[in-house]
């Protein structure tokens, strides 16, 4: 089964969980509201969530994960190099070109700008 | 809701030419620091902001166009028993009324208000649904350090809230962009442009059938980027600018609709950012200088409003002249003691003590169709002779209670020549000129009143007060209802005016109207010291001298009637006036909870100039008056005092010199006596 998608702030989640696991869902909702700044309704939809999404289970208000923190961070790397291209920077500058709707000459132009 | 509408469309309409002015004053200010823009955009903030406007002689604000005038309060009858008049400007009226074609009642202002409520209430929800789906959206931004939140929700750095702000950032952003980026935010934060947004909005949304606060706003929002830009750069290196531009373009967001709440970190004309970024320099003092001064310069002509230009015949008060025109048995004729224009443009008309307000006058083109047609065919050519001569001609119409809609035109023309116009209006014709039944009654000539032009403001005015003079009393003007005396002429007292002391003596038991008592049972006579023989202003409003007396119907309407009005205190229960060089003693009661109430007016006259005269009873008048003395020892006394009709009225008891003896004055004189018993 492909590792579940897991959002970056969802992520941050699952750091506290994996640390702490098996932990109560209420001691979770406190430590979020202090690491993470998380109301703790916020903690609640969360969990909520990533257990409809299989990445944890709660079992009578007591949280274990179902994935590993290494199967997320490998999932993770494989769509980041999907992105990263490579890391030059023509192709680079097109990705955001594309996302903004600057041309490739406006931007060479604010390019020359800024290096000039 | 209409008129609040209506006062919006005159904020707005001054706003855009301030916004028009503004966009050219950040032309001449592009080099000077961009804080200096925003404060214009301030300017135009506090405009559409402000209800209220100042006045000044140095505004370059064009004046506010007529259309838009609000009708003042419902005019206020005092004693003319005429409905107030339900009539708004005549032009907004005639406008209206040509675009409503039947609408069922509903008129087009009011359908104009509610899309106009409609559309604001629209955007408000817009901004606090946008607001609120944004807040869900960031639930789960984790915290990075103290008020700066990470959240996959976000595509560009932003600002967020009000009390609290918080500075949301997109994951994937890392230092040292992640660094320059918080250095933006945090100075949008320290220059409170979390506040200044949403306040812009708020008025947008409030004004958002002005296409130029539109304008305006797009402009704040990158006005306040660009100063926000300059705060931040100010203190980096030129590598760091390098920096710091890398990071604006790498930000930068697309954006069409126009965001409400977030302060977005690559929000609008990067180019142009970029470009004042890297050119950055620090300003001149004296560019700095300049600019503060063109801002003040902007705010004192640009926030106040020309100063009201009054027509010379506004707060002058006229009496009827020559009737020139008059049109067979009119039902309404010009008897009218005196007419007044106060300087609000209001019009009325005092008459028999009562003073009936007209209402205000409108300025108004004369044309032959709403002015010859109104005169018949045997007017021959005075209606166009008058129409052409015409300087300026104002308008007022006013429901009569009986004769329905009358229409008050007042002619300016050229020289001191005035003339007021007065018929029947008829509503409907307006809109159907062949069917229009208006027609003039009469037409006639203003007399200015003596001396308006220069009222004298010494005493010299004010009825003499010489130490040595006596008086009597010659016409009692009001006597509260709960006297027991009968308010006749003579009050039985001579009044001694002396160095020191105002003095009134009982003339005794015998002498008709006398009451009989002696005043303080002590010989007779009771002195009130008195420093001075000097008049002060009158310290009453309309209101509270109204108050004073005991009913209605009773009040004597003296600052409609006199234009000046000397006052004296003798003591806390004695008053002399002077309206308009007349000389009158009131005298005033204490009701049981302390207030004061008016007992008594009598006009008092020199015993010498009052001559042999006797106070009699005459058939017409229910009451004593007295006997008239030759209209030649009064007219021209020692010191002559100026007599308006109106006083002339009181003093004499006739309509105006020349006019028959007081024993035939018409009934309708008897204001002001609640007849005592």
């Amino acid at each position: 089964m492909a590792t579940p998608k897991i959002f970056e702030s969802e992520y941050r989640f699952c750091r506290i969980l994996w640390r702490t696991e098996p932990v109560e869902s209420r001691e979770l909702a406190r430590l979020c509201q202090e690491e993470l700044g998380w109301r703790k309704s916020t903690t609640y939809t969360v969990l909520k969530r990533l257990s409809d999404r299989g990445v944890l289970k709660n079992d009578h208000a007591v949280v274990t994960s179902l994935v590993s923190q290494e199967e997320v961070q490998v999932a993770q790397m494989d769509e980041m190099m999907e992105k990263t291209f490579g890391g030059s920077l023509p192709a680079f500058l097109a990705a955001f070109a594309r996302r903004q709707e600057l041309t490739q000459e406006q931007i060479d132009e604010i390019q020359k700008i800024i290096e000039g | 809701m209409e008129a609040v509408f209506l006062k919006l469309v005159d904020l707005s309409l001054a706003a855009g030419w301030l916004v028009l002015a503004v966009l050219a004053l950040r032309l001449v200010f592009r080099k000077a620091p961009k804080w200096v823009h925003c404060l214009l955009w301030g300017l135009v903030g506090l405009r559409l902001a402000c209800p209220a406007s100042i006045e000044s002689p140095l505004s370059l604000m064009p004046p506010a166009p007529a259309w838009t005038a609000v009708p003042a309060a419902p005019p206020v009858i005092q004693n003319g028993g005429a409905a107030p008049g339900t009539w708004t400007s005549p032009l907004l009226e005639e406008t209206l009324s040509q675009t409503t074609g039947g609408g069922g009642g509903v008129s087009w202002l009011q359908v104009l208000a509610w899309v106009w409520a409609i559309g604001a209430a629209g955007m408000l929800l817009y901004a606090l649904a946008s607001f609120l789906l944004l807040k869900r959206r960031l639930a789960t931004a984790t915290r990075l350090r103290g008020n700066v939140f990470q959240s996959e929700g976000v595509d560009s750095p932003f600002v967020l809230g009000l009390f609290r702000p918080v500075i949301y950032l997109p994951y994937d952003l890392a230092p040292p962009e992640r660094d320059y980026v918080l250095a933006h935010e945090e100075a949008h934060i320290r220059r409170r442009d979390h506040w200044w947004k949403p306040l812009g909005f708020i008025l947008l949304s409030i004004y958002w059938f002005h296409p130029l606060i539109w304008v305006a706003y797009c402009f704040l929002c990158r006005d306040i980027e660009a100063a926000c830009d300059e705060k931040v750069v100010r203190a980096l290196s030129p590598e760091d600018r390098r920096g710091y531009s890398r990071a604006l373009l790498r930000c930068t967001v697309r954006r069409f609709r126009v965001a409400a709440c977030p302060l977005a970190f690559g929000e609008v004309g990067v180019k142009e950012r970029v470009k004042n970024v890297m050119n950055y320099k620090k300003p001149a003092f004296w560019v700095l200088l300049l600019a503060l001064l063109g801002v003040g310069i902007a705010a004192v002509c640009l926030l106040t409003d020309p100063p009201v230009e009054i027509s010379p015949l506004f707060g002058v008060t006229f009496s009827p002249g020559e009737v020139i025109y008059q049109a067979e048995n009119v039902p309404i004729l010009p008897d009218m003691q005196s007419i007044q224009i106060q300087v609000n443009g209001v019009l009325r008309f005092s008459q028999n003590w009562s003073v009936t307000e007209i209402g205000t006058l409108e300025e108004t083109e004369l044309t032959r169709r709403n002015f010859d047609n109104y005169f018949p065919s045997s007017a021959g050519n005075l209606p166009a002779q008058l129409r052409g001569r015409t300087k300026r001609a104002y308008l007022r119409i006013f429901d009569h209670h009986d004769l329905g809609p009358l229409m008050y035109y007042v002619l300016e023309m050229p020289g001191s020549e005035k003339y007021l116009a007065c018929g029947r209006w008829d509503s409907e014709g307006l809109s159907d000129p062949l069917s229009d039944d208006s027609t003039f009654y009469w037409v006639l000539r203003l007399e200015s009143e003596e001396s308006n032009s220069d009222i004298p403001t010494d005493s010299a005015h004010f009825a003499a007060l010489t130490p040595g003079t006596s008086y009597v009393s010659w016409q009692c003007l009001y006597m509260s209802p709960l006297s027991s005396q009968a308010p006749f002429a003579d009050s039985a007292f001579r009044y001694l005016v002396e160095q020191d002391a105002f003095t009134m003596v009982y003339r005794g038991s015998s002498v008709i109207g006398g009451s009989g008592e002696s005043l303080d049972g002590r010989d007779g006579r009771t002195s009130i010291p008195v420093e001075s023989w000097k008049y002060t202003d009158f310290p009453y409003s309309e209101e509270e001298w109204a108050g004073l007396f005991l009913i209605r119907e009773s009040v004597i309407p003296i600052q409609a009637l006199y234009r000046q009005i000397g006052y004296l205190q003798l003591d806390e229960n004695h008053f002399l006036l002077s309206p308009d060089g007349a000389l009158w003693l009131g005298t005033l009661g204490r009701n049981p909870d302390g207030s004061r109430f008016l007992w008594s007016i009598y006009s008092l006259v020199p015993e010498e100039q009052m001559g042999t005269a006797q106070w009699y009873s005459t058939p017409d008048c229910p009451r004593f008056c007295p006997g008239s003395p030759s209209p030649s020892t009064w007219t021209a006394p020692r010191s002559p005092p100026t007599v308006s009709p109106a006083s002339w009225w009181i003093l004499t008891g006739r309509a105006s010199p020349g006019a028959p003896p007081c024993g035939s004055r018409p009934a309708t004189g008897s204001i002001g006596f609640p007849g005592g018993t």
